[in-house]
């Protein structure tokens, strides 16, 4: 049904108008509906549905930095005279689309959502499993983006820009998380601000990346399993936590 | 000062150091510095002896040994000095053992010549190469190899920078003036402490004075206390006027902390060894056109950097009067403030021109002397460290006063 | 001392949140009442000079307020519906803070936000961070800043949402004893607060004055149409869906209705003297079904 057709159903509603309804009649299918919730199978709200409605309470800026990125990496990324070039402009790119990213996937314990959505029928595991799904695959298909780009332009090895990708990107959310769990930064400016600085060491370090090549691989392999243990710690304290908020 | 001025101004630098975020800056800032410094340490040397020398030992070493050689050199005296000076690089070849890790002969012979090898070449440069390259090619094989940040887009740039343009005649013209013999001198410690300073302005200094005083005014709204101060006696006016002047002391400290640190490291290392050399003896700023010395370099260098954090700080309290609470602050101030860094000559070199005069370019001083860059203002063509200078200023000023009243005219709204 | 409203107005585009309001409030305790979008917080907003009005003029002693600027908000407290504060700050050195921009220093501000904080019960908390402070201890650091340099006019937004029945009546026995020479303008849902303190109350309806007076004299308007019945069960749940109804009590097997209504509402039922209570609800229950329709 379209909206016209929705507003003329309504309209031929609301036509009829209603006797009030009889008191005991209200009263007998209050306890029927009661009877009926009471014995209906509690469904599982479907993976796809639960990411669905996830996705639309991603910020938007996130979606545009990703897109940003990609972009960037489409105007700028012509005339490198070397691979040189081409891994420093990834290290100043990279950051772009990584540094609001750990900001966004804590954004709940942030701002005190944690209570209410103990209190949800899906679990703040759940949701932060879906909500990492979400994000890390929007990130990913940039990072991936961007290097097809670059292979596109340079002849570069694919799996050597992924890497070269990836390593700033684990690097920034570790640094993001680990503030949040080791330094107890609790406000969102701060977590920014902390995302920001890490994103920032590597725009001005641009120029070590070069000097990563041989280590490049191992570098990324590594960070991206010191990102996968923190976000599992993150996920496990958002899950267990009894002292979640102070009550005030 | 009046007492409750006083009393303010402590309370508004209070709050910029008393979050946990001032913590972690702090640490960064610190371990840069670490970083930058470590460079000390590993710095290594042999006499001539062949006796392994390391850190300030082999700093001093080099300087002492290297500085026998100072001083200025016209041409009979070059021509005899390039005669030694060949003499020794022979003879340290032809005395170098077939491990060429240790390199014998350069230690023993050559290492005393150095500098003032370097500084010849560069002087023979620039009577030899640049002058001549600049009235044939005009300037695109020089900004190319110059080391300016922009040089990777240089096809844009190619219709100024060619022969007989009216951009490569002021420069032959300034490179024709130049002063020579240029001055020799050792200066690795000069140029060490342009290229960390120049660094460390840019980061972490920068950012910590973006993200410290993004909140001093977004924080008052977002944590609702804008309808409580602003209803007081001094809300208005002298309260605005503290939490400027905080926010300006504040980026007075960090400047003078990051350049005393810097500069007073790199002089207590190497001492003030090459304070007189002609900049173009210097690595960095070998095809610089500007007849300073190096002493007047880090002065500019400082003096452009003061004005920039200056403005910076007008920024962030222009950004943050004007956004509701410090995270929706920070994204466009870090936006504002770092996104001029990016070369977009390859797009436009106009808008890249006036993206050099943002705040952050100034702090980037040392990037304006290695090439200069000239605009064209009612007829007149004012160099870029002039009108910088300027912009900073008038910006600082202007955006300062612009925060007060943003703030000032805040509506409490829900 | 005279603060005087005259046909304020405040828009916010086509929304009128403040429509044509005029009032003069002289030294005494006012009680604001209204429904949630009234436009008290607004009005007080435009008192406190925070806010420019859309029209009208607000003056003290004849003189526009924006023009008295420092002279005005000298003698101006504070506190707002959404009470502002530097988490990391303690009570002490928030109320320090408040005394400074309050034009306040040294050895004076010390103790008077000493004894106002004892006065507020959160002298064992003064050196405590805010941010560990409850809800109700938060409101009463808010109050206890407002009153800081005992000020001539004190504009209360609120002040004891969140305050527990003991609070608040140690909240009413502050502003009593403080208010004698000060015009002292608090808004509030919970009418007993303002039944007991306020002199005069004035009730707010979109954005309009629509009465005021002390709290004999406007309950009087519905002094015959309060009415209270005890009826049975069924008789009770018909009445509550077709009638204003105040209050519901059961009392054993039968339920005590107090219901507003122009004519008898039921058999048995009496009048009875109204109260605060039940002239908000005639005002408010009406602007709810207008909403409604």
């Amino acid at each position: 049904m379209n909206k016209k057709q929705e507003k003329q159903f309504k309209g031929q509603l609301a036509q009829y108008a209603a006797p009030p309804p009889d008191g005991q009649k209200k009263q007998r299918a209050i306890a029927l509906a009661q009877m009926a919730l009471k014995e209906s199978v509690v469904a599982k709200t479907p993976l796809l549905s639960l990411a669905r409605s996830q996705a639309r309470h991603v910020s938007k800026p996130l979606w545009l930095l990703q897109l940003a990125a990609v972009l960037a990496t489409w105007l700028f990324s012509k005339g490198f005279a070397d691979m040189r070039q081409v891994q420093s402009f990834i290290f100043i790119v990279v950051p772009i689309l990584a540094f609001y990213t750990a900001p966004e996937f804590v954004k709940s314990r942030i701002y005190g959502m944690g209570e209410l959505e103990m209190a949800c029928k899906n679990s703040p595991a759940k949701i932060a499993a879906v909500k990492l799904l979400l994000i890390g695959t929007a990130n990913i298909a940039a990072i991936a983006a961007i290097a097809l780009i670059l292979r596109s332009r340079y002849q570069a090895d694919f799996a050597t820009l992924l890497a070269y990708g990836f390593m700033p990107f684990n690097v920034i959310n570790c640094a993001t998380l680990s503030a949040m769990e080791i330094f107890k930064i609790k406000t969102s400016y701060a977590l920014l601000s902390v995302s920001l600085i890490a994103s920032l060491v590597f725009v001005f370090g641009s120029d070590a990346a070069p000097l990563l090549q041989n280590a490049v691989t191992g570098c990324s392999l590594g960070s991206a399993a010191l990102l996968a243990m923190l976000l599992a710690f993150s996920i496990k304290r958002t899950s267990g936590r009894r002292d979640i908020l102070i009550w005030n | 000062m009046c007492r409750i001025t006083r009393a303010l101004i402590k309370f508004e630098l209070k709050k910029i150091a008393q979050r946990r975020i001032f913590l972690i800056l702090l640490l960064v800032f610190a371990a840069f510095a670490a970083y930058n410094f470590a460079g000390v340490a590993s710095r290594y040397t042999y006499d001539s002896s062949l006796n392994r020398l390391t850190g300030i030992a082999a700093i001093r070493y080099d300087r002492d040994t290297q500085n026998q050689y100072a001083g200025r050199y016209g041409n009979a005296e070059a021509a005899e000095m390039r005669e030694r000076i060949n003499a020794a690089a022979e003879r340290a070849r032809s005395e170098s053992s077939e491990d060429m890790l240790i390199y014998e002969g350069r230690w023993k012979y050559f290492l005393q010549y150095e500098t003032v090898s370097d500084g010849l070449s560069r002087q023979n440069a620039i009577e030899d190469f640049i002058i001549p390259e600049i009235k044939s090619n005009g300037l695109i094989n020089i900004y190319a190899i110059s080391g300016a940040r922009f040089f990777q887009f240089a096809d844009n740039w190619k219709p100024i920078l060619a022969a007989g343009s009216p951009y490569s005649e002021k420069l032959l013209a300034m490179y024709e003036n130049l002063e020579l013999p240029l001055a020799i001198e050792y200066n690795l410690g000069f140029e060490n402490l342009v290229k960390s300073l120049e660094s460390a302005l840019l980061f972490p200094a920068a950012a910590i004075l973006a993200i410290a005083l993004a909140p001093v005014f977004s924080d008052e709204y977002g944590a609702g206390m804008a309808p409580i101060l602003l209803a007081t006696k001094h809300g208005k006016r002298r309260l605005i006027k503290c939490k400027i002047i905080a926010a300006y002391l504040f980026a007075i400290g960090l400047f003078l902390l990051t350049a005393l640190l810097y500069a007073g490291f790199y002089l207590l290392a190497w001492g003030a060894s090459g304070a007189g050399a002609s900049i173009q003896t210097i690595e960095t700023f070998r095809f610089s056109p500007y007849g300073i010395a190096a002493w007047q370099a880090l002065l500019s260098i400082l003096g452009m950097g003061f004005l920039g954090f200056m403005s910076i700080a007008s920024v962030a309290l222009l950004v943050s009067a004007k956004t509701k609470n410090s995270y929706n602050a920070l994204i466009p101030l870090a936006a504002i403030v770092f996104l001029p860094l990016i070369d977009i000559s390859r797009v436009s070199v106009a808008i890249e021109k006036i993206l050099l005069l943002f705040p952050i370019n100034a702090v980037a001083a040392a990037d304006m002397l290695r090439f200069p860059i000239f605009y064209n203002i009612g007829g007149m063509s004012l160099d870029r460290i002039v009108l910088s200078a300027v912009v900073s200023a008038v910006a600082a000023a202007a955006l300062c006063a612009m925060a007060y009243r943003a703030f000032r005219a805040y509506q409490a709204r829900n | 001392m005279e603060l005087s409203l005259k046909h304020l107005t405040r828009k916010y585009g086509e929304k009128i949140a403040v429509d044509d309001f005029s009032a003069a409030f002289a030294p005494k305790v006012y009680g604001l009442l209204g429904a949630n979008g009234a436009g008290k917080t607004t009005l007080m907003r435009l008192i406190c000079d925070i806010l420019k009005p859309t029209s009208g003029s607000i003056t003290l002693d004849g003189v526009g307020i924006s023009s008295l600027d420092e002279s005005y908000r000298e003698k101006l407290g504070y506190d707002p519906q959404r009470f502002g504060y530097y988490p990391d700050f303690t009570a002490e050195s928030y109320m320090a803070y408040i005394a400074a921009l309050k034009g306040i220093g040294g050895a004076a501000a010390r103790n008077e936000a000493r004894w106002l904080l004892e006065a507020v019960g959160l002298s064992d908390a003064a050196k405590r961070k805010i941010k560990t402070f409850s809800g109700g201890m938060q409101k009463r650091l808010g109050i206890a800043q407002a009153m800081l340099g005992d000020p001539a006019i004190l504009i209360l937004d609120e002040p004891t949402a969140g305050l527990d029945p003991k609070e608040r009546v140690h909240f009413r026995n502050l502003i009593s004893s403080f208010a004698p020479g000060k015009i002292v303008i608090l808004s509030t849902h919970i009418v007993s607060d303002v039944e007991y303190i306020a002199a005069e109350i004035m009730m707010m309806r979109q954005g309009r004055l629509i009465r005021r007076g002390d709290a004999r004299t406007i309950t009087g308007i519905i002094a015959d149409s309060v009415w209270e019945a005890v009826v049975a069960p069924d008789v009770a749940e018909r009445a509550s869906a077709g009638m204003t109804v105040g209050n519901i009590r059961h009392e054993g097997g039968a339920v005590r209705l107090r219901i507003l209504s122009d004519k008898k509402p039921l058999d048995g039922a009496v009048r009875v003297e109204p109260n605060l209570e039940d002239l908000y609800l005639h005002y408010f229950e009406e602007a709810a079904e207008s909403c409604a329709e």
